[in-house]
C-alpha cells in the first residue's frame, strides 16, 4: 500500500514539472490560460499575504506580456526617433505606471470567471477571444499574441473592444506633440509618484 | 430546445421580409462572425484588419493611427469640463443616496428599463438584418414581460441563455456605411459623434417612453419623461464600478482617453 502511493507520488513529482514545462511552450490560448488560471490560483491562494501575492502576480505578468514590444506600439513613429535611454526609460515608466494603476485592485478579485472562445493563429501573429465572467455581466476580452523565439508573448488587450496600445497611442501621441517625449517621461512619472501615494494612503 | 425559439422567429420574420427590400442579399453576413471555437482565419476574417495597425513597423509613420476627427475640441473639451463637475457634484451624491435601495431591488429596476427598451434594440437589428438578434430580441420581450414579471427578472438569460443584443440607431446608420464624422462631447449625454448623435434621435422614435408611442391618456409629459430618464441612468451609474473615476484618475489625459475608447468601443460593435 505505501509503496504503491509512494510510486504514485514520485510518478507525479517527475512527470509534473515536464507537463508544466510543455504547456508552456505551446500555442497562444494556452499561453492565455496558462497566465489567467496561474493568476486566478494566486489571487484565491488564502496562504498568501498581501505582499506575496502581489509579488506573483508581477513576475506571472512580465513573463507573459512583451512590454518593449507594446512600448514600441504605442509610441509607434515616436519608438523610432527616441534614443535607446529614452526607450528604456519609456518601457520602465510604462511597467511602473501599470503596476502603481492595478496591484493595489488585484484584491478586488470576486470569484470572476474567465472563458475561452476563439484562437486564431496567422503566422507569428495570434489572436484569443475570451469572456470575462462576472456576476450577470460577460466583458469580452481579447489577446494578441506574437511568437518571439517559439514563445508566445501578449502584447496588446483589448477590453469590451477598446485596445490597450491603441488607447494609450493616442492619449501619449497627443502629450508628445505638445510637451514632447521628455514632457510626456516627466509626466508619467508624476502620475506614478500620484497612484502610490494614493494607494498607500489607502491601506 | 431553447435555443430554437430564436432561430425560429428570426426565419418567419425572415420570410415574410424576403418578399421585401433586395437589401437581404447584402455581402455583409446577417449574424456576426460567432465566438465558436476554430483556430482557422476564414477568408473576409478581420483578424488581418485587427493587425496591420499595430504589427506594421511603420505603424504611424504616417500620422497617428485611425482615429476620429476632432474639430469641435475646445467646445468639447468645455463640455466634458461640464460633464465632470455634474458627474461629481450631481450625479455621484445622488447615486450615493440611491444605493441606499439594495442592489436586486436596483438590478430589478436596471431590468425593467432594459425591457422596456427593447424595441430599439429590435428595430435596429431589424434594420441591419441581423434576424438571429432580433429574434432572440424578441423572445427576451417575450419570456421576461411574462415569466419574468413586467421584465423585473432575466430569466431568458439565465433559463434560456437568451443574451441582450446592444443594437441601437447609431449602429444602424454604421451599417449602411456612415462613419462617425466627428466626436462630439453632448452635455449631459457625454461622448458621441455626428452619426450617433443621429442615431440617438432614431433611437427616440423608437422609445417607448416617448410621446410619439403612447398618445393615448397614458401620454407623459416632456418633465415626467426627464425624471425617467434621470432615475434609469442614476440607477445604472448605481451598478457600476466608479469606471469614469478611474479612467479620470489613472489618465495622463482624460479627455483623450475617453474618446479613443468611445470611438474604438462604437466601431467595434459596428463591425460585429
Amino acid at each position: 500500500m505505501n509503496r504503491k502511493l509512494i510510486a504514485t507520488l514520485s510518478l507525479f513529482l517527475f512527470t509534473f514539472p515536464l507537463t508544466a514545462a510543455t504547456a508552456a511552450a505551446t500555442g497562444p490560448q494556452q499561453t492565455v490560460e496558462h497566465m489567467v488560471n496561474t493568476a486566478i490560483d494566486i489571487l484565491t491562494d488564502e496562504g498568501l499575504d498581501d505582499r506575496a501575492r502581489q509579488d506573483r502576480v508581477r513576475s506571472l505578468v512580465l513573463e507573459s506580456v512583451d512590454f518593449r514590444s507594446m512600448s514600441q506600439r504605442i509610441l509607434a513613429q515616436n519608438w523610432k526617433q527616441a534614443s535607446p535611454e529614452e526607450r528604456d526609460r519609456f518601457v520602465q515608466l510604462f511597467i511602473d505606471l501599470l503596476e502603481a494603476t492595478y496591484i493595489g485592485r488585484i484584491d478586488e478579485y470576486s470569484n470572476e470567471k474567465v472563458e475561452f472562445a476563439r484562437e486564431r493563429v496567422k503566422d507569428d501573429r495570434a489572436i484569443v477571444d475570451t469572456f470575462f465572467v462576472t456576476g450577470d455581466a460577460k466583458i469580452p476580452i481579447d489577446y494578441k499574441l506574437l511568437n518571439s523565439g517559439g514563445k508566445w508573448m501578449i502584447f496588446d488587450v483589448s477590453i469590451e473592444e477598446v485596445s490597450l496600445v491603441s488607447n494609450f497611442r493616442e492619449t501619449y501621441s497627443e502629450i508628445i506633440r505638445k510637451d514632447g517625449l521628455q514632457g510626456l517621461l516627466e509626466q508619467m512619472e508624476t502620475k506614478i509618484e500620484e497612484l502610490r501615494t494614493e494607494g498607500s494612503a489607502e491601506k | 430546445m431553447h435555443r430554437l425559439l430564436p432561430t425560429f422567429i428570426g426565419a418567419a420574420i425572415l420570410l415574410s421580409m424576403l418578399a421585401g427590400p433586395s437589401r437581404a442579399q447584402d455581402p455583409v453576413p446577417a449574424d456576426a462572425p460567432s465566438r465558436s471555437g476554430g483556430t482557422a482565419v476564414e477568408e473576409g476574417d478581420d483578424f488581418d484588419r485587427e493587425f496591420e495597425d499595430d504589427f506594421s513597423d511603420d505603424a504611424g509613420e504616417d500620422g497617428e493611427a485611425v482615429t476620429v476627427a476632432d474639430p469641435l475640441e475646445p467646445i468639447n473639451r468645455g463640455f466634458f469640463w461640464f460633464n465632470d463637475k455634474l458627474y461629481f457634484y450631481v450625479l455621484k451624491p445622488a447615486v450615493k443616496v440611491f444605493r441606499i435601495v439594495p442592489e436586486p431591488a436596483r438590478k430589478s429596476l436596471r431590468n425593467f428599463f432594459s425591457n422596456l427598451l427593447t424595441p430599439i434594440r429590435l428595430g435596429s437589428a431589424l434594420l441591419q438584418f441581423k434576424f438571429k438578434d432580433a429574434g432572440t430580441e424578441l423572445g427576451r420581450l417575450v419570456i421576461n414581460t411574462t415569466i419574468g414579471v413586467g421584465g423585473l427578472f432575466d430569466p431568458a438569460k439565465k433559463h434560456f441563455g437568451m443574451e441582450k443584443k446592444e443594437e441601437d440607431f447609431g449602429q444602424v446608420l454604421g451599417y449602411y456605411g456612415m462613419g462617425p464624422v466627428f466626436y462630439i462631447v453632448l452635455p449631459f449625454l457625454g461622448p458621441s459623434n455626428l452619426r450617433d448623435a443621429a442615431g440617438n434621435a432614431g433611437d427616440s422614435y423608437m422609445n417607448p417612453l416617448s410621446y410619439r408611442y403612447i398618445k393615448t391618456r397614458h401620454e407623459l409629459t416632456t418633465t415626467e419623461r426627464m425624471v425617467v430618464t434621470a432615475v434609469n441612468q442614476v440607477n445604472s451609474l448605481s451598478l457600476d464600478r466608479e469606471t469614469y473615476e478611474m479612467i479620470k484618475r489613472e489618465s495622463l489625459d482624460p479627455y483623450v482617453t475617453i474618446r479613443n475608447a468611445y470611438i474604438q468601443n462604437r466601431e467595434g460593435k459596428i463591425r460585429e
